[in-house]
C-alpha cells in the first residue's frame, strides 16, 4: 500500500466517522457500519456525498451497496479517482 | 368564528418544559418568571453570518448534547435540538402513561413559524454555490423539511401517536391547543406534547430586523411544551392537572377588524368555559412590540374584560419567539400559580393576534401543585405581576 | 355529532384546473410532467418535474393582492375559490357563517426563502427585500384562503409535509362534525423548490422522465406543484340547500412510524390504516379502492404494499396512484389524492397508475389499476398519505345514497 493509498483511506475515515458521529479508530477496515455503528440509508447517502464534496469525484448512487465499509468505501473510490491523482 | 365546544374536550396540563433565554425546566423558568429576569445575550460569536445586532434574547450556550448526550446530536438543525430537549424535559415532568402500549396513543403537535428556516436557507444555498447544484448535504435535507422537529421528537422519545406540526406562527400556542383538544376529543390521542419551537438564527435576525423596522424589540428563541390530556379522565383516575385549558376562540379578520376579532374570540372563550369576566385574575398578552398590533390587542382585551386583571407580559423577559410566544404566555401563567398559592383555582385568559387579522384566546384554569411538588427555590409567598 | 360531506371540490393542478377539467385528465390518464422552467435546472441530471405552467393566479383570485403572497399561498386562495364556487355556495352567505379553513403545506412558502437565499448570496444580507419576510410564515397558506373569502373563522396550517392535505380534512372534519364550524375548506398547497428537487435527487429519488408507481423498474418521484381544497360542511345542510354531495367524510386515521425521518416503515403504515378503518367505523372489505400514496420510490412503494397486504390480506382492494400523473404535489398530494378519489366514486371509475410495464413480484398482488382507467362502483375510499417523519395519514370516504 502506498503513501497516497493510506492517506486517502485516512480521510475516508474521517469523513465516515464524522458521519457516523463515532471516533475515527472506532472505523474498522472491514466491518459494516450497518452492523457496527447502526448506519442507516440516510448516513450511507451522507458518506457519499461528502467524499464527492471533498474529493471533488462524482460517484453514481448505484455504487452505495457496495460502499458498507471502509474497505469498501476505499475500492470505490479508487476507481474514481483513478487518473485525477 | 370557531371555538373549541360539542367532541373537544377540556384539557389538563400534566407536565410541563420550557427551555428558554431565561431559564431551563418549569422549575427554572418559573423562578425566572418569579424574580422578572429579563433575557439578552452576546450572540456575536453563535455564527459565522454578521448579525443586525450583537446581543438578542437567544440561548448561546444552548448544547443539546448537554442534555441528550453526543450521539445523534451533532447534525440536528437547532429548532429540532430545541424541541427534542424540551420535548424531554416535558416528558420527564408528567406522571402520563408515554411507555409501552401507550406509546401508540401519545403523540405530538408543534407549532413554528416555517420550520428551521436557517436550514431550508443554507440547503437552497448550496444549490446555488456548489460547483453542481444536488451538491447538498443529505444529512440536513430533513432538517429543511418544516416537520423535522415533531418527527425527530417522536422518533428519540418513541412517541408512535399522532404527529402534527402545525405552522401557525404568532398564532402556533392557541393553533396546538385547539387541534390538541379536538384530536383527543376524536379518539386519536390520549396524551399529546403540545407546545412550539422557535431557533435564533442570522435569517431570523435578519427577517426579525425588517419586520420591526423602526422598533425596538429583541428577538429571542427557544421551546415551551405541555403534557395535555383529557381534564376528566385524568381526574378519573385521581390524579391532579396543574392547569386546565377550559375553552378557547380563534377567529380571522381584515388587518384592521383585530381588536374586534379578537373581542369576540376572547368573549366567546369565556361564555365556553362558563365563566365571567369578572372572574379572571390575569391576562397573559402577545404583545409584538409593534404599535398597531399591540394597540389593537389591548383594546380587544380592554373591551373583553375591562381593566381589572393583572397583565402577565412575557414577551418582555424572552424576547419574540414568534410560534413559541403562545406556549411561553402559558408557561407564565402557569409559573404565577407555581409561585402564588392565592391563585389557587382561578382563571386566566392567554391572547395572541397575528398581522394577517386572525385574532384567539385561551381560558385557562391553575392549580396549586400538591405540596411538595414544587421546588423549592420557587416557593415564594410573593405574587409577581410584570 | 354531525355527519360531513363534501359539496365541493378545487383542483388548481398540472393536468388541470377545477373538477372537471382535473377529473377528465386522470379519468384519461393525462401527465402533468414537464421540463423545469421555474429555476435553471440545466446543473440537474434530472430536469423534469410537474409545475402548473399555466397558473395565473390574479385571474383566479377576486380579493388578494397577488404580489403580497407567495405562490403556495396563492395556489391555496385559488384552490379555494374554485371550491366554494363548485359546491354552489354563495360567498356572502359563506362569510357570514362559521366558516373557515385548513390547508396542508410540506414547504409553505419556501421560494420565498430561495429568493431570499439568492439575494444574500447576490448582494449580502443588507441586501434583502424588505417586504419579503412577511412573506415567509407557512400560516399564510390559510390566512390566504380566509381572506380571500372573507371566513371569519379557524385559519390553521399545517406542516406534517407529505401527508399534510389528509391531516387538513381530518381536522377540517372535526371542527365540522362537532359543530365548531359550519362549512370548512380543506386541502393542501406547495410549489416547486429548487432545494427540494436537490434533496430529493441527492437521496438518489427523483425520477429522470416520469414516475411510474408499482412498477418493477421504478425510480423515484418527480417533484410537483399545486393546490387542492375540498369544502366540508354537514350532510344535513348540504341536503337542506340541495347540494351535490361528492361523499362523505367516515373518518381518519394518524399515527408516527417514530422511526426514521425518511424511510417509511410498513409496520407503522398498517397501524394508519387500522386505525382509519376503525375510526371510520369499516372493516377491510368494506374498501372499495385504495387511492396511494404511492410516489414511485422503490422504499415509499415496497412499504406501502406490504403494509395493504398485511391489513387486506393476498387480495386487497385495486390500489392506484395518481402521483403517476402529476408527480409528487407534497403536502397538497393526498388532497389531490381524495379529490380523485371523490370525482371517482361520483363518476364510477378508478384513476389508473399510468407509466406501468412490469408488475414487481416483490409487491405480491396488488392491482395497481395500469394505464387505463377502470369503470367500477366505488362505495368506500380510503386515500393514503405518508410523509417525512413518519407523519402516516389517511381519510376514508364513502359514497351517500
Amino acid at each position: 500500500m502506498t503513501a497516497t493509498d493510506t492517506a486517502l483511506i485516512d480521510e475516508l475515515r474521517e469523513i465516515v466517522a464524522d458521519v457516523l458521529e463515532v471516533e475515527p479508530e472506532e472505523i474498522s477496515e472491514t466491518g459494516l457500519f450497518s452492523e457496527e455503528h447502526e448506519a442507516d440509508s440516510l448516513q450511507a447517502i451522507e458518506v457519499l456525498a461528502r467524499i464527492e464534496k471533498t474529493l471533488r469525484i462524482a460517484v453514481p448512487q448505484t455504487e452505495l451497496p457496495d460502499m458498507g465499509s471502509l474497505d469498501g468505501v476505499y475500492r470505490v473510490v479508487s476507481r474514481y479517482t483513478e487518473g485525477n491523482a | 368564528m370557531s371555538s373549541t365546544r360539542g367532541g373537544s374536550p377540556v384539557l389538563a396540563v400534566t407536565g410541563w418544559s420550557a427551555v428558554s433565554p431565561i431559564g431551563t425546566g418549569a422549575a427554572g423558568f418559573t423562578e425566572a418568571v418569579r424574580t422578572g429576569r429579563t433575557g439578552g445575550a452576546d450572540v456575536s460569536g453563535m455564527f459565522d453570518a454578521p448579525l443586525p445586532t450583537g446581543r438578542a434574547h437567544a440561548i448561546p450556550d444552548f448544547r443539546a448534547a448537554d442534555h441528550l448526550g453526543r450521539k445523534g446530536t451533532r447534525h440536528l438543525d437547532r429548532s429540532t435540538a430545541l424541541a427534542l430537549v424540551a420535548t424531554k424535559l416535558a416528558l420527564e415532568s408528567t406522571d402520563a402513561a408515554v411507555d409501552g402500549d401507550a406509546a401508540g396513543r401519545a403523540g405530538l403537535v408543534l407549532g413554528t413559524t416555517a420550520g428551521s428556516i436557517r436550514t431550508t436557507s443554507e440547503f437552497s444555498r448550496d444549490t446555488l454555490v456548489e460547483e453542481r447544484p444536488y451538491l447538498v448535504n443529505p444529512v440536513m435535507f430533513p432538517g429543511a423539511t418544516i416537520n423535522c422537529p415533531a418527527g425527530s421528537s417522536a422518533i428519540r422519545h418513541k412517541l408512535r401517536g399522532v404527529n402534527a406540526t402545525v405552522a401557525g406562527g404568532q398564532m402556533a400556542g392557541l393553533n396546538v391547543l385547539r387541534y390538541g383538544a379536538h384530536l383527543i376529543g376524536g379518539g386519536h390521542a390520549d396524551v399529546l406534547l403540545a407546545g412550539a419551537v422557535e431557533e435564533f438564527s442570522p435569517h431570523m435576525a435578519w427577517g426579525h430586523r425588517a419586520l420591526t423596522e423602526g422598533y425596538d424589540v429583541p428577538l429571542g428563541e427557544g421551546s415551551a411544551v405541555f403534557v395535555v390530556e383529557d381534564a376528566e379522565r385524568v381526574r378519573s383516575r385521581g390524579r391532579t392537572p396543574e392547569a386546565e385549558v377550559l375553552a378557547s376562540a380563534f377567529g380571522t379578520g381584515g388587518p384592521d377588524d383585530t381588536a374586534r376579532t379578537l373581542e369576540a374570540s376572547v368573549v366567546r372563550a369565556l361564555r365556553l368555559a362558563g365563566v365571567g369576566a369578572d372572574e379572571v385574575w390575569g391576562v397573559a398578552t402577545g404583545e409584538h412590540g409593534v404599535e398597531g398590533l399591540d394597540g389593537a390587542e389591548d383594546a380587544g382585551v380592554r373591551a373583553a374584560l375591562g381593566d381589572g386583571p393583572v397583565r402577565i407580559r412575557v414577551k418582555r423577559l424572552v424576547g419574540e419567539c414568534n410560534s413559541a410566544s403562545g406556549p411561553f404566555q402559558l408557561a407564565a401563567l402557569l409559573a404565577h400559580h407555581r409561585t402564588d398559592p392565592g391563585l389557587d383555582g382561578r382563571v386566566s385568559v392567554l391572547t395572541s393576534v397575528s398581522a394577517d387579522g386572525a385574532a384567539g384566546a385561551a381560558v385557562v384554569r391553575g392549580h396549586r401543585l400538591p405540596d411538595g411538588t414544587v421546588p423549592a427555590e420557587t416557593h415564594d409567598e410573593e405574587g409577581d405581576e410584570l | 355529532m354531525r355527519r360531513v360531506v363534501v359539496t365541493g371540490l378545487g383542483p388548481v393542478s398540472n393536468v388541470g384546473t377545477g373538477a372537471a377539467a382535473f377529473g377528465a385528465a386522470v379519468r384519461a390518464g393525462r401527465s402533468g410532467v414537464s421540463p423545469i422552467t421555474s429555476f435553471d435546472a440545466s446543473g440537474f441530471p434530472h430536469r423534469n418535474a410537474g409545475e402548473v405552467r399555466d397558473f395565473a393566479p390574479q385571474e383566479m383570485v377576486e380579493r388578494l393582492d397577488t404580489a403580497e403572497w407567495g405562490r403556495s399561498s396563492l395556489f391555496a386562495a385559488a384552490a379555494a375559490r374554485l371550491a366554494v364556487a363548485d359546491a354552489g355556495l354563495d360567498p356572502d352567505e359563506l362569510s357570514r357563517a362559521g366558516a373557515g379553513s385548513v390547508m396542508g403545506t410540506t414547504s409553505g412558502e419556501s421560494q420565498i426563502i430561495e429568493r431570499l437565499t439568492e439575494e444574500e448570496v447576490a448582494g449580502g444580507w443588507e441586501s434583502l427585500s424588505p417586504h419579503l419576510p412577511r412573506q415567509v410564515p407557512a400560516s399564510r397558506l390559510a390566512y390566504a384562503v380566509n381572506r380571500e373569502l372573507g371566513l371569519t373563522g379557524e385559519a390553521m396550517t399545517l406542516a406534517t409535509a407529505c401527508s399534510a392535505g389528509n391531516y387538513a380534512i381530518g381536522y377540517a372534519y372535526d371542527l365540522v362534525r362537532t359543530g365548531a364550524a359550519d362549512y370548512m375548506l380543506a386541502g393542501g398547497a406547495d410549489s416547486v423548490l429548487r432545494w427540494a428537487h436537490a434533496g430529493f435527487f441527492r437521496l438518489g429519488a427523483v425520477a429522470e422522465d416520469v414516475s411510474s408507481p408499482f412498477d418493477r423498474d421504478r425510480s423515484g418521484i418527480i417533484t410537483a406543484e399545486g393546490g387542492a381544497a375540498l369544502v366540508l360542511e354537514s350532510l344535513e345542510g348540504a341536503l337542506a340547500r340541495g347540494a351535490q354531495i361528492y361523499g362523505e367524510v367516515l373518518g381518519y386515521g394518524l399515527n408516527c412510524d417514530a422511526d426514521h425521518m425518511v424511510s417509511p416503515d410498513p409496520v407503522g403504515i398498517a397501524e394508519c390504516m387500522r386505525r382509519a378503518h376503525a375510526n371510520a367505523g369499516i372493516e377491510p372489505g368494506d374498501v372499495d379502492y385504495i387511492c396511494a400514496h404511492g410516489t414511485g420510490t422503490p422504499a415509499n412503494d415496497l412499504a406501502e404494499a406490504t403494509a395493504v397486504l398485511d391489513v387486506f390480506g393476498g387480495a386487497p382492494p385495486p390500489i392506484s396512484s395518481v402521483k403517476s400523473m402529476l408527480g409528487h404535489t407534497m403536502g397538497a398530494s393526498s388532497a389531490f389524492g381524495a379529490i380523485a378519489s371523490l370525482i371517482g366514486m361520483r363518476e364510477g371509475f378508478l384513476p389508473p397508475t399510468t407509466n406501468f410495464s412490469h408488475h414487481d413480484p416483490a409487491l405480491g398482488g396488488i392491482d395497481p389499476v395500469p394505464n387505463e382507467a377502470r369503470p367500477a362502483d366505488v362505495r368506500i375510499v380510503q386515500n393514503n398519505g405518508f410523509a417525512f417523519g413518519g407523519n402516516n395519514a389517511i381519510t376514508v370516504f364513502g359514497r351517500v345514497s
